[in-house]
């Protein structure tokens, strides 16, 4: 397959951002071209737990939870049928997710964050005591104080994913370019032309997508957003333990565990890495520590699975913007340039947010408001983020401003 | 027994079995002899028994085909804990040994 | 952390070949080593080795073994068995399962001696129980002393082939016959001579079509081929046996030093992807050696000298020495093992492997 002179559209990235955005692009016979760095799943959408869950964190914000519950309630319901649509088997399961609260502290906080998520119009969302949460999933820990659980999230195979939207999208006439790394965005008069590759061609279209989200920056300088590096390990397969998805701050950790895989496999990371500088966080390799960090996550969160054996680990690289929502829509002052980064959550979005982005560009104008997602509100704005980070240094630093 | 032990008792090289101390293992119930030392995939196969486990999927029969502990096609579930590689795993007195079907049941409580 | 000098990993010929070398230079040296005993694949061959005499042919393979156990024991050399190298992170930090337990340990340089792994083949029925590697037969016969099957059908023609095939010979098993789907014999005449003094039928130009056995292996269906490889149906034929032993090449066990990051190069003659190293076996990160099996597919020999070589320059670099002479001598034994058809290949393999670590260490 030879790089084309010209095409109607170019994506950078074949994360599942970049692949959604083809499939829904290629779906209304658009001319589509997507330039990846590495291959397909290569970055965070290929080294994460899988887990759709639509309100991660501990949002208190009746504003954001709104957006983002109108927003991922869209994503559900695109996977439910999904896999019909793409004729793409992508072991979705809907089958809900755990928050729980190892501390009493913890468990004051799940019970604030869940009356206002039930105030801003959240109607699923369940309060469970220690006991429901322990009849839920035995495998918890006894010091387990209780749970949030949302009914309607789940997990899903991110390659599955990926590999889906990109299989499909290539079937419809997108072409994939893997290992073509793109240099920079070609901009003239305020006009984004088509982009330059790593080995010098030029590449012309109407239309350019970022879609690198952790490394959105290198191409678009103009709106900061921060490579954020997390760790993870998989187990060995093991039969039907009773597990959830689930999401846990232990002494600030965002500690994650997914259900199984359908082979068996329990994926969990999360546990706290060394505070490092921005370029740092890009190293994907993992550090002993850290494995031995993750494996006691495990033995923390569940009784006895000490037995089992961690077989693979390895790091992978989020975003995170100015107020931990996702950039989406017309890059501003660049005609014809779109950007669709700053994921730190991209199964619950990356479905929707493909045929949001297709629209706004075919029609103009998307289906469900993504206002609050605008590209303007970081704008050339400078955000004065700690030189050594890691999650909980950024957790303390948004807690501040 | 004696009939069915596929042991090399002697051997023109390696000259005549040492002396090992009998034990006792279980395979499924049925209780088999091994000596101390012995692999539990050697002790199985001794006795003439070659189908270790089934495969999780298609529910193929398997036995061992590396012997060194690279292949996992040999694992059982050893005194509860399923995926043990029984051609690198010595057997001990009483030792409970398990056919075992795709991944197995982890029969030791662990929650 | 705990930190040495020399961490190896891997006790088979190569490595404890390497801690010898490198323990008589001084060096504080650590072998790691999964197994329950070090010694890798050398106790179960049970045959006299080829070379010249001072390289201890003549000499069946587990009597090397146990005279390079009690060398290794008898200089001190730290020994971690049941101990699984499961990687090697920044700094030359090596994870290991000792016993069940995760722990770290750093070293200054590290030798990896990993060995190979058997090819499998397919077939149809190809994973029955009463399919198993030639070494893994082997294993069963020579160390753990039983029988895995009475009737043998052997899949290649190689030395591991026809060595495995005497062997069982040996241990009481009935061979009914060494297929080959060249139409030369691949292993040394000797050992096929060996062979046929037994009776035991070589057929060239064959190959396997399928296993037959519902639960286990109960026979085999061997075909003869054209020129081309393609199976003379008409012609073949069912045969009765209990198992099928595949001696079809290995493949270095090499995912150690690839996730260290070193640099690879495929050659064939070797069994396929291997690290590129300099003529001191050290690889292009640099204090990262490796020897044996798993640096190309050679033999217990040549794994032996690669292995002291390796421990060799380890020593230089880490006690700031040379001892150029030492090498050359070994090099020299290296190239009078790499002789005939196979040798030769290797050899320029070899050398060509040194040569593009040059190219490449330069970009």
């Amino acid at each position: 397959m030879e790089i084309p002179e010209r095409t109607e559209i170019i994506i950078i990235g074949a994360g599942l951002m970049g692949c959604s955005i083809a499939y829904h692009l290629s779906k209304e016979k658009k001319e589509v071209v997507v330039f990846e760095k590495r291959n397909i799943a290569s970055g965070a959408s290929g080294r994460n737990g899988g887990q759709v869950i639509q309100l991660e964190g501990r949002d208190k914000n009746p504003e954001t939870i709104k957006a983002r519950l109108e927003i991922t309630n869209e994503n559900n319901k695109i996977l439910k049928t999904l896999e019909k649509e793409l004729n793409y088997n992508l072991e979705y399961q809907k089958i809900g997710s755990l928050d729980i609260a190892l501390t009493k502290q913890e468990w004051e906080d799940i019970k604030e964050t869940i009356k206002a998520q039930k105030k801003a119009g959240d109607k699923e969302i369940e309060l469970l005591g220690k006991k429901e949460t322990l009849q839920l999933c035995p495998l918890l820990t006894d010091n387990v104080f209780g749970s949030r659980f949302r009914p309607s999230d789940g997990t899903i195979n991110p390659f599955f994913l990926t590999h889906g939207f990109a299989f499909r999208a290539q079937k419809l006439g997108a072409k994939i370019f893997t290992y073509t790394p793109v240099k920079k965005i070609i901009r003239e008069n305020g006009k984004a032309k088509g982009v330059e590759l790593e080995n010098g061609k030029k590449v012309f279209s109407d239309i350019v997508i970022n879609a690198t989200n952790a490394w959105s920056i290198f191409l678009c300088p103009e709106i900061d957003i921060l490579p954020l590096r997390q760790v993870a390990v998989v187990t060995e397969p093991v039969a039907n333990l009773p597990v959830y998805p689930m999401e846990a701050f232990i002494d600030g950790d965002a500690i994650f565990t997914t259900t199984q895989t359908k082979s068996g496999n329990l994926v969990a990371g999360g546990f706290r890495t060394q505070a490092r500088d921005r370029e740092e966080h890009y190293d994907e390799s993992v550090e002993p520590i850290e494995l031995s960090g993750s494996s006691a996550i495990f033995k923390r969160i569940f009784k006895g699975l000490g037995d089992i054996c961690i077989i693979r680990s390895w790091s992978g690289v989020m975003a995170v913007t100015g107020d931990c929502l996702p950039c989406i829509g017309r890059y501003p002052e660049t005609k014809n340039l779109y950007i669709s980064a700053g994921f730190l959550n991209g199964m619950a979005y990356g479905p929707i947010v493909g045929k949001l982005v297709a629209e706004l560009i075919i029609y103009g104008k998307t289906s469900i408001s993504i206002d609050i997602f605008k590209p303007e509100r970081f704008y050339k704005k400078r955000i004065n983020w700690p030189k050594f980070y890691n999650y909980t240094i950024l957790a303390e630093f948004f807690a501040r401003v | 027994m004696k009939k069915k032990d596929l042991r090399i008792y002697k051997h023109p090289i390696l000259g005549d079995m040492p002396e090992k101390k009998k034990i006792y293992i279980y395979f499924n119930e049925k209780k088999l002899t091994a000596y101390e030392g012995e692999m539990i995939a050697a002790v199985l196969y001794a006795n003439g028994i070659r189908k270790l486990r089934k495969t999780e999927r298609f529910k193929k029969p398997r036995g061992i085909f590396c012997a060194i502990g690279r292949c996992t096609d040999c694992v059982m579930t050893v005194d509860g804990i399923p995926n043990v590689r029984t051609c690198i795993t010595p057997v001990k007195n009483g030792m409970k040994i398990e056919f075992q079907v795709g991944l197995g049941k982890w029969k030791k409580k662990i929650w | 952390m705990e930190e040495k000098d020399l961490v190896i990993i891997g006790g088979g010929p190569a490595g404890l070949c390497s801690a010898i070398s490198a323990r008589k230079k001084g060096i504080d040296v650590l072998i790691i080593d999964e197994n329950l005993r070090p010694g890798g694949q050398l106790f179960k061959q049970i045959h006299r080795f080829f070379g010249s005499k001072e390289h201890m042919a003549g000499v069946r393979g587990f009597i090397i073994g146990e005279k390079l156990l009690k060398e290794v024991k008898e200089l001190g050399v730290e020994v971690w068995l049941n101990s699984i190298a499961y990687g090697i992170f920044k700094d030359k930090i090596i994870g290991v399962i000792k016993d069940g337990k995760n722990t770290h340990i750093k070293a200054k340089s590290i030798i990896i001696s990993t060995g190979a792994t058997e090819n499998p083949l397919s077939f149809p029925n190809w994973t029955l129980p009463g399919v198993m590697g030639a070494g893994a037969c082997q294993t069963m016969i020579n160390i753990h002393r039983v029988l895995p099957g009475k009737k043998v059908l052997m899949i290649g023609s190689g030395n591991v082939g026809l060595i495995v095939s005497y062997q069982l010979l040996q241990a009481g098993a009935e061979v009914v016959g060494i297929v080959e789907i060249m139409p030369k014999i691949g292993g040394y005449l000797v050992h096929a001579a060996k062979i046929k003094r037994f009776g035991v039928p070589i057929y060239l130009s064959t190959t396997i079509l399928e296993g037959v056995g519902k639960d286990e292996i109960k026979g085999a269906v061997i075909c003869p081929v054209d020129e081309n490889f393609k199976p003379i149906i008409k012609r073949k034929k069912y045969i009765d046996v209990d198992l099928i032993c595949i001696a079809v090449g290995l493949t270095p066990l090499n995912e150690l030093l690839y996730q260290a990051g070193c640099l690879f190069t495929y050659k064939g003659y070797l069994g396929g992807l291997v690290a590129l190293h300099n003529e001191n076996m050290e690889t292009t990160v640099e204090n990262i050696f490796v020897a044996g099996d798993c640096s190309g597919i050679e033999e217990a020999s040549t794994a032996m000298e690669e292995g002291k070589l390796a421990g060799i320059a380890a020593s230089e670099k880490i006690r700031n020495k040379k001892w150029e002479e030492e090498k050359e001598e070994i090099r020299k034994h290296l190239n009078d093992f790499r002789i005939g058809t196979f040798g030769e290949k290797r050899k320029l393999s070899k050398e060509e492997i040194i040569k593009e670590y040059y190219e490449r260490i330069k970009t």
